[in-house]
């Protein structure tokens, strides 16, 4: 098992988690525990929703940039941790 | 030829005001972009958006000039004297750079493919093309792709300078809606069919957006997806990233509590354990009355008799009573009796389903008979004899079996006699109760365990409770066997377990006192005591529930009714309900359950007896409750051999 295989099996023994995805800085999946339908929406929204926050801080404070975006929600609290190279999207299940 | 003239110079009227216009119009966009430059100095020089705007204007215009089309549209030669910026920006006015638009449409197009422009504001240009497209007027088209380009502008500031927000926001609107007539013609007329050009433009524009969007979804291969994963550089911060979603997701807390809140306040607010169901009152018998005593009828359960104190009202009997039927939806006294002295206990007896006593304020006992409907007054009364009672008699109570009975009645002064229900000519027995120390005990109230007719407990005024038994050698005091200290006030409710079950908690009793407490006492086990100090009054009562071993309900001299369920908390009342009004105090004085456990009755001093609806849980149990209780109970005690060892 690889070291990245690894990281997320990790993460996915946390309490609560429902789903991991990994995309890359083009929105492509690297790595997705969820099915791929819930795969391809979740990326597609939360992909524009990574960028236009991030646009936005950065037209706030052109110094500033997005590190860490966590959304609650009425059913579950998504995680997004977007790097220079890659986008990891985690659902947590809220209960 | 006059008419001519006259136009002719109308005309040049014309001219003059829209070159005032335009003048103005100038100057404002001049100190505007002014503005914006000396924001952009002001550290946002490099912000992405409003650079490439501003560039790509620019950049518009020597693209222009190469190609040979002057940057400044046409409506400078109508214009007869506009004023030639000094700046540079002014060529920045939105309005030639819209009406410049069209003409260099595939230049254009290709410094847009060029920029990768994911950004808010496109979001934004989209959406206003959108709402101006659905105008149908012609000439509002026309204005509306006017003031579209000075709205991406006014966007731009916006998002530079959220400072100065609201003038802009103030200006953008007045180019929008002020714009003369006359000049949005022209500029109508300037851009013809050049706005259908733009549109179209725009429209391919987002469809290329779309397009690249669709392609940023396609799946990656396998190849780049495992020279991804083994990339030491992608796996560095990759990991770091996990790190911090790990710690996220191990953030255990809760962001959405209220500390504010108070704990008790919901099921005060909602009817969650307590529901007001009913109130029964009568204006002619128990108007203005306090309730002084209340008992439930065994052979009819549904009967509630309730004794009513004195009235202010001449002529009135001082005491009465009012059977209430508490099942009937109507409110209904089934029977209302009365005698000539103040009524301050009420019982059914237990085994004359007719016959219904009270004790008197004389110290009298009073017996009615309900079969005879027509007669308020009592059948039969006791003397007032040394050898009964001589003071106001406050507690009644049937003890034993069908076969062997009594019915034991307690005064004021401590005295104790036990009838024969059919004969209150003398009492079988009539025994002073003596304290400890060998003193006449002031007793205010009384209580039997369940089927025992020998032993009871007393409480009194000191806040004492004694134990003792009926049946003592000697034939005229009755010594105490146990006393309980504890309370500081006078004792003015007391009761032994009621409820029946696979545990037997008969020995267990509780009592409600002036010192704002009730305390669970047990007469097997001294060490078995609990306090509980939730009441913010004086405690006037308190009444175990007639089916859940864990259950039982407290008033206090404030109004609040609690229902505690040691089940679910020692500590405070699982419901607390006050009742009357919003600020209207209702002065509580009486307790009792019904006999399934499903309603509570509460008196008050205005002749009011209010029903509640008690919820399910509290009456529907399960068997594990007894066994739940029996656990609390030996935590209780436990904790308070743990304290006393430290005492020690």
């Amino acid at each position: 098992m690889s070291d990245f295989e690894e990281t997320i099996r990790r993460l996915q023994s946390e309490k609560g988690v429902a789903g991991i995805i990994v995309v890359d800085s083009a929105g492509r999946v690297i790595h997705s525990t969820i099915d791929s339908d819930a795969t391809q929406s979740h990326t597609a929204f939360l992909q524009q929703l990574c960028e236009k926050t991030k646009t936005s801080i950065r037209e706030l404070d052109s110094s500033n940039d997005l590190t860490f975006l966590r959304l609650r929600t009425k059913k579950n609290e998504i995680m997004i941790a977007p790097d220079k190279d890659h986008v990891i999207m985690v659902i947590k299940d809220l209960s | 030829m006059q008419n001519a003239e006259q136009r002719r110079l109308e005309l040049e009227r014309k001219k003059q005001r829209l070159a005032a216009m335009k003048d103005q119009r100038r100057k404002e966009e001049e100190s505007r972009v002014q503005n914006l430059l000396r924001t952009n100095e002001n550290g946002t020089a490099q912000n992405g958006a409003s650079h490439r705007q501003t560039l790509s204007s620019e950049q518009m215009e020597e693209i222009l000039r190469e190609v040979g089309i002057s940057a400044e549209p046409t409506i400078r030669e109508e214009s007869p004297a506009p004023p030639r910026g000094a700046h540079a920006e002014n060529h920045l006015n939105p309005m030639s750079a819209s009406a410049s638009n069209p003409r260099i449409s595939s230049l254009l197009s290709v410094d847009l493919e060029f920029s990768t422009v994911q950004t808010a504001s496109t979001d934004n240009k989209d959406s206003a093309i959108y709402s101006k497209g659905t105008q149908t007027d012609d000439e509002r088209i026309s204005v509306g792709e006017f003031s579209l380009g000075s709205q991406e502008f006014d966007y731009d500031d916006d998002m530079i300078m959220p400072v100065d927000h609201g003038q802009f926001r103030g200006r953008a609107h007045s180019h929008d809606q002020d714009s003369p007539l006359p000049y949005n013609e022209e500029i109508a007329k300037l851009l013809g069919q050049a706005k259908h050009v733009d549109k179209a433009l725009q429209r391919q524009d987002t469809e290329e957006k779309k397009s690249t969007h669709v392609q940023t979804v396609q799946p990656l291969s396998e190849e780049e997806r495992n020279r991804l994963t083994l990339d030491p550089e992608f796996l560095d911060s990759f990991n770091r990233s996990c790190k911090v979603i790990g710690r996220a997701l191990n953030e255990d807390i809760d962001i959405f509590i209220n500390y504010t809140k108070d704990p008790y306040e919901k099921a005060v607010a909602s009817d969650d354990l307590l529901h007001l169901a009913q109130v029964y009152y009568d204006e002619t018998w128990t108007a203005k009355r306090l309730v002084t005593g209340m008992a439930f009828s065994e052979h009819h359960p549904d009967l509630l008799a309730v004794s009513y104190g004195p009235c202010d009202v001449p002529n009135e009997p001082p005491g009465v009573i009012v059977v209430w039927n508490t099942k009937s939806k109507r409110i209904t006294a089934e029977f209302i009796v009365y005698c000539q002295s103040e009524i301050q206990s009420v019982a059914f007896a237990r085994f004359h389903a007719h016959l219904l006593l009270a004790g008197c304020e004389s110290g009298q006992i009073c017996v009615w008979d309900n079969r005879l409907t027509s007669r308020k007054l009592p059948i039969n009364r006791s003397p007032l004899t040394t050898q009964a009672h001589t003071q106001p008699v406050s507690c009644l109570a049937v003890v034993g079996t069908k076969n062997a009975h009594n019915f034991v009645s307690l005064s004021r002064d401590g005295r104790i006699c036990s009838w024969n229900v059919d004969n209150l000519t003398q009492p079988v027995d009539g025994k002073e109760l003596m304290t400890k120390e060998g003193k006449p005990a002031s007793a205010t109230r009384m209580s039997f365990p369940i089927g025992e007719m020998q032993t009871f407990v007393v409480g009194t005024d000191t806040g004492e409770i004694l134990a003792a038994s009926r049946n003592g050698a000697d034939p005229a005091v009755i010594k105490t066997d146990v006393c309980y200290k504890g309370h500081s006030g006078t004792l003015t409710g007391i009761e032994f377990h009621r409820a029946s079950g696979v545990v037997d908690f008969s020995h267990l009793f509780i009592s409600s006192s002036h010192d704002w407490t009730i305390k669970l006492w047990s007469t097997k086990d001294a060490n078995l005591k609990f306090s509980f100090e939730s009441h913010p009054d004086l405690v006037l009562d308190v009444a175990w529930s007639p089916v859940h071993p864990a259950v039982f309900a407290s008033i206090d001299a404030d109004g609040n009714i609690f229902v505690w369920n040691l089940n679910e908390d020692v500590e405070g009342p699982v419901a607390r309900l006050r009742a009357g009004a919003e600020g209207d105090t209702v002065y509580m004085n009486k307790l009792i359950w019904s006999a399934d456990g499903k309603h509570v009755f509460v008196g008050d001093d205005e002749g009011r007896v209010h029903m509640y609806d008690v919820r399910e849980s509290l009456y529907v149990l399960k068997s594990e409750e007894w066994n739940r209780f029996a656990r609390v109970l030996s935590d209780m005690k436990e904790s308070n051999e743990e304290a006393e060892k430290y005492n020690m």
